[in-house]
């Protein structure tokens, strides 16, 4: 049986504890809120994006390396997007576990696969394993702009554009609501024209005499880029959003059971405490009466 | 003629009443009125001026790649990054300029890295001069 005094201790270190995981919970919230406004403010840009890219594409029936699609891709950049830091639940081990599958299972059939990993957790699951990747980019998660993420989708278009890569997948964690995060496996190059977002449903606006500054070769060139750019930005915000939304349930659970756990502990103590003022009277009672006697 | 201008961080101008539009295109400046021919280009870094309806002084944007969709009465303006002229930030401006002029002196760039700061360069200074 515990003493009294260690009890005490025990409470007090819960107590810290669950100061922490509130405070983390609150951080998180805001993040989060950040986090959002980010995705809501990017759609109507990345649709207008869209819109055009379509209608450019479909208008002059254009043929681009980036809108080339492949029956059997040969080789595939896999990117793994995660976190810097843990106590988000499961949302980084799914993305590994799931990641890690995916190599497994499809290395061996590829004439190449590689791993381009973002966030400290998959670069040290898999530098763990001993699975090597081309390259990796940490610290992400502080406030991402555009900027970065441009960055970022620079490095990884170029090994397409060389040739290197005829398939760029991404596994992520999508942000859909505060409770529930999806992990998403998603071609993002070569852009899929065929997809359902690029199903314009005014059909075509463009009149023939339409000017082009420069050739629609050129400006579908750039846009695509662009649009690659843009579909990275979506997926590091998706993810951070999702982390913080993770790492907030998280915390609210581990709030909540630091909570039942001090009202556990304070029960015990209180009983301890009864239990030893009884025994002293009883003491004290007993030592009386042997006096009188 | 509406003018709309987007970024990926906000939206800045959704439908305003606009007389006339200067824009940054491909070939150069590029003046807009209504009834201009329908016209796609991409934006040069650089500012883009319009007039509000009833309104006689140009409003400014500092502005980086972009691209310009003109259809009927409406111009969507899609830019990497928009400020307006009175919210540029002169100081951060001026640093990244400064810092830019110093990588290039020293030299030993590759094309491409010498490529990105000459356009580092660019922007800072139509940053500084809108």
């Amino acid at each position: 049986m515990a003493s009294l005094k260690d009890i005490k201790l025990r409470i007090g270190s819960v107590k810290n504890t669950q100061q922490i995981t509130k405070a983390m919970k609150m951080v998180s919230a805001a993040k989060l809120n950040r986090a959002q406004n980010n995705i809501t403010n990017l759609r109507p840009y990345a649709m207008g994006l869209l819109g055009v890219i379509a209608d450019v594409a479909k208008t002059n029936r254009i043929e681009h390396p980036l809108l080339e699609q492949k029956t059997n891709p040969r080789n595939v950049l896999l990117v793994v997007v995660t976190s810097d830091r843990g106590l988000c639940a499961g949302f980084n081990s799914n993305i590994n576990k799931y990641a890690e599958n995916y190599y497994k299972e499809n290395v061996s059939q590829l004439d190449k696969l590689d791993l381009f990993v973002i966030g400290r957790r998959a670069l040290d699951h898999f530098n763990r394993r001993e699975i090597k990747s081309v390259d990796h980019i940490l610290n992400m998660a502080k406030d991402i702009s555009y900027d970065m993420a441009a960055e970022v989708a620079d490095k990884i278009i170029k090994g397409f554009l060389a040739g290197d890569y005829d398939e760029i997948r991404f596994i992520y964690n999508e942000f859909q609501s505060v409770l529930v995060q999806e992990r998403t496996s998603e071609t993002i190059l070569p852009v899929d024209l065929q997809n359902s977002v690029f199903k314009s449903d005014d059909g075509n606006k463009f009149s023939e005499d339409l000017i082009f500054e420069p050739k629609p070769e050129d400006i579908i060139e750039v846009l695509l880029k662009k649009h690659f750019t843009v579909q990275v930005y979506r997926i590091l915000s998706e993810s951070i959003a999702a982390e913080h939304a993770a790492r907030m349930t998280a915390m609210d659970s581990a709030t909540n059971n630091a909570k039942d756990m001090i009202s556990n502990l304070t029960l015990t103590y209180n009983k301890l405490r009864q239990a030893a003022i009884t025994t002293e009277l009883t003491e004290i009672c007993s030592g009386a009466e042997a006096l009188k006697g | 003629m509406l003018l709309s201008i987007v970024t990926p961080q906000k939206k800045l101008i959704v439908d305003q009443e606009v007389e006339e539009v200067l824009i940054p295109g491909y070939k150069g400046q590029l003046t807009v009125l209504a009834g201009h021919a329908p016209l796609i280009t991409t934006l040069g870094i650089g500012v883009l001026k319009f007039k509000e309806k009833g309104s006689s002084t140009f409003e400014k944007y500092a502005i980086s790649w972009g691209y310009c969709e003109i259809a009927g009465n409406v111009i969507k303006v899609l830019a990497e990054t928009a400020e307006r002229s009175d919210l540029v930030d002169k100081i951060r401006a001026k640093k990244a300029l400064e810092n830019s002029e110093k990588v290039l002196s020293d030299g030993n760039l590759s094309i491409e890295e010498t490529d990105k700061y000459i356009n580092k360069i660019k922007k800072a200074q139509m940053r500084l001069d809108v």
